[in-house]
């Protein structure tokens, strides 16, 4: 798993974040843990197509909050379609992790106080 | 399987493992403000060999005792002092050790031995492994994890050689990178061999084991789990067959209604190409193309019990609206701070953080930002169809759309167009999961609508009525989950999904045979802990007989 830890602002964004959308209801210290299959939106009957599109609609919204909410801006070698096509190969892979998630959030957004 | 045990059984027979081993367990990295974060990169097993790095150690006491931590380090070959910090730390940096093992089971450690002369040069130095052993971290000092408590990560640091022992010469290296089938094979025999040992019970007085048998390594071969764990290994190395991660290929056991099972897979890949815009506004909005190929094969084909291939691709355009006001104003430098400040004090709560003051503060503030999000796909998309021996395929072409809106405010009134979820809102009032009857609106169902034309080729169900004409057919998916109850410290949720498969102006023949309509429905309930209760009824293309079963268990993840 990757790290979780308090000191980086991409872990604790990605868990606020996560919280406010209803995807979880844990404090930061359990939640790192929790896979894309215990999340909200995680039907685990749903047809690939449609798993798919409830995580895409879960990823723009934390790219709205992230970038219009608390600041964030792209990483300058990141374009658009890179960081979705990044978070999404997380959010619809049942075993990756939260921690998973916002490592690779850490890695194409730039948050404000990192 | 079969091919994969061949493999397996030649590998065993014709190699032998003499490999250079280096695991790093440990190292410290400076961070923007000259603090230290120490992170672990890799997985000690007892008596192996840190090969470099540094550890972070505080001396408990309180302030450090230059002359005892010099006394304690500094005439160590292993590592020397660096740096002080806070008066209680100092990074200690062990010199890199890596072991080497040759023909013969001899085995090396080499490293650097730091002048401490003046004038002196830093010498390398060969010292043989036998006779080296780890030290504990002398008393009173700890190691320090992430979050500057002491932690234990299973092997007693720092590394500390004792002792000099006899120096030999060292031969020049000769760095050679593995041959990918190499790498294949040192990684399936390792994995085996690890798997065989966790799974002998060794008695007192047993004689150590040599290694693992043909025999040993085959048998674990027929068990899923381990053959999943050796495929996902395999993939995540630089063995060549890396590009079969996108595949997601999963050996699984395949049971029946009557307790019988067999060995097959299960694949799913799916790649998008996106085109279109790269704006940053909202809303967001593109073309994607995307090539997807998912379904079961069973080894044994006359037995499989879901026996649905589906290989397509689509063409479409998606767009998503709102989700924050459009009118929302860049956030100031200020309530950047102010926001993010919030989240580091309430990331330092429980899981009771819901209920704070601070939460109902952030969670007003973050509301007046969110709107309704409607997310849509319109798509075109051809494919196949078939059962695991392609004697029955459909070929089908058509148009697809999906809807999947989302009010993320619960205090919205629109939360209250969700309708499915107004008995399990009732139901969460009940179990004490709510406070209020709250009717989320983060939990609408997602839509799915499609019509296709198919062209049957082979022998779909409908050619038992003799019609293999070719059809018009309506598809739709209702996809629900919405959360229910803490069930011992366990999120539950109640997940329902429902399919159905309509072909239109059938003829006659095909109604009578009641071939007109699949319906499909799976309701369940599951906890993050991996409890599950599924109910599934109905039937899905190429399937002669409806079917209903009721699964109760647990789901693990090894």
């Amino acid at each position: 798993m990757a790290n979780w830890d308090k000191a980086t602002v991409a872990c604790k964004i990605t868990w606020i974040t996560l919280s406010d959308l209803d995807q979880h209801s844990r404090g930061f210290d359990n939640a790192g843990k929790l896979k894309m299959k215990n999340l909200g939106f995680w039907d685990p009957n749903a047809s690939k197509p449609v798993l798919k599109m409830r995580a895409k609609t879960v990823q723009i919204q934390c790219d709205n909050l992230f970038r219009r909410y608390y600041g964030a801006k792209y990483e300058d070698n990141k374009t658009r379609p890179q960081v979705q096509r990044a978070c999404l190969k997380v959010l619809t892979d049942p075993d990756k992790t939260v921690a998973d998630l916002a490592e690779v959030n850490d890695s194409v957004y730039e948050f404000f106080g990192e | 399987m079969r091919a994969l045990l061949h493999v397996a059984a030649g590998v065993a027979a014709f190699c032998s493992a003499a490999s250079a081993q280096s695991i790093e367990i440990a190292l410290l990295q400076r961070g923007a403000d000259g603090s230290f974060v120490p992170f672990v990169v890799g997985e000690p097993m007892p008596n192996d060999v840190v090969s470099g790095g540094s550890f972070l150690l505080r001396y408990p006491k309180g302030v450090i005792d230059a002359e005892a931590a010099d006394a304690t380090f500094a005439t160590d070959p292993a590592g020397e002092v660096i740096q002080r910090s806070n008066g209680d730390q100092l990074l200690f940096v062990p010199r890199s050790v890596p072991r080497t093992e040759l023909p013969g089971g001899k085995s090396y450690l080499e490293l650097w031995i730091p002048a401490r002369a003046a004038g002196g040069a830093p010498r390398k130095q060969r010292f043989e492994a036998l006779g080296v052993t780890v030290r504990p971290v002398p008393p009173g000092w700890q190691l320090l994890g992430l979050d500057g408590k002491p932690v234990d990560v299973g092997l007693k640091l720092p590394l500390l050689i004792e002792s000099p022992l006899r120096v030999v010469e060292p031969p020049p290296p000769a760095p050679m990178k593995p041959k990918p089938d190499e790498n294949v094979t040192n990684a399936l025999l390792e994995l085996i061999d690890k798997k065989v040992k966790q799974s002998r019970k060794v008695k007192p007085g047993d004689k150590p084991s040599q290694g693992s048998s043909v025999s040993d390594r085959l048998s674990l071969l027929e068990n899923p789990d381990t053959a999943n764990k050796l495929i996902q290994r395999l993939m995540e190395r630089d063995s060549g067959l890396a590009f079969l991660k996108d595949f997601n290929l999963a050996v699984k056991a395949f049971d029946d209604e009557n307790g019988q099972s067999a060995l097959g897979f299960s694949y799913d890949y799916a790649k998008t190409w996106r085109t279109g815009p790269d704006s940053h506004s909202t809303p967001d909005h593109g073309f994607e193309f995307e090539l997807a190929a998912r379904g079961n094969v069973v080894f044994d084909s006359t037995f499989n019990p879901e026996d649905f291939l589906d290989t397509k691709f689509e063409y479409r355009y998606y767009r998503s609206n709102g989700g924050v006001r459009d009118d929302l104003p860049d956030p100031t430098p200020e309530q950047k701070a102010e926001r993010l400040d919030r989240v580091n004090k309430l990331a330092e709560f429980g899981d009771d953080y819901k209920s704070s003051a601070l939460y109902i503060e952030h969670s007003r503030d973050i509301r007046q930002a969110m709107e309704a999000q409607v997310h849509f796909d319109l798509g075109v998309n051809g494919g196949v169809e078939a059962n695991q021996d392609f004697t029955a395929r459909n070929y089908t072409y058509g148009f697809e759309a999906m809807l999947d809106v989302k009010v993320w405010d619960p205090t919205d009134p629109w939360c209250n167009l969700n309708l499915l979820d107004i008995p399990f809102a009732a139901l969460r009032l009940v179990t004490g999961y709510d406070q209020e009857f709250t009717v989320r609106g983060s939990t609408i169902p997602t839509f799915l609508v499609a019509i296709d034309q198919v062209e049957p080729d082979g022998g779909n169900p409908r050619a038992m009525v003799n019609d293999d004409s070719s059809f018009g057919r309506l598809r739709g998916e209702v996809s629900f989950r919405t959360p229910i109850a803490w069930i011992r410290d366990s999120q539950t949720y109640f997940n329902a999904n429902y399919r159905i498969y309509h072909e239109l102006n059938a003829s006659q023949a095909v109604e009578n045979a009641d071939l007109e309509t699949f319906h499909f429905v799976a309701l369940s309930i599951t906890t993050d802990a991996g409890f599950l209760v599924t109910y599934t009824r109905g039937q899905l293309p190429f399937d002669v007989a409806d079917s209903e079963s009721i699964q109760v268990g647990w789901a693990f993840n090894f």
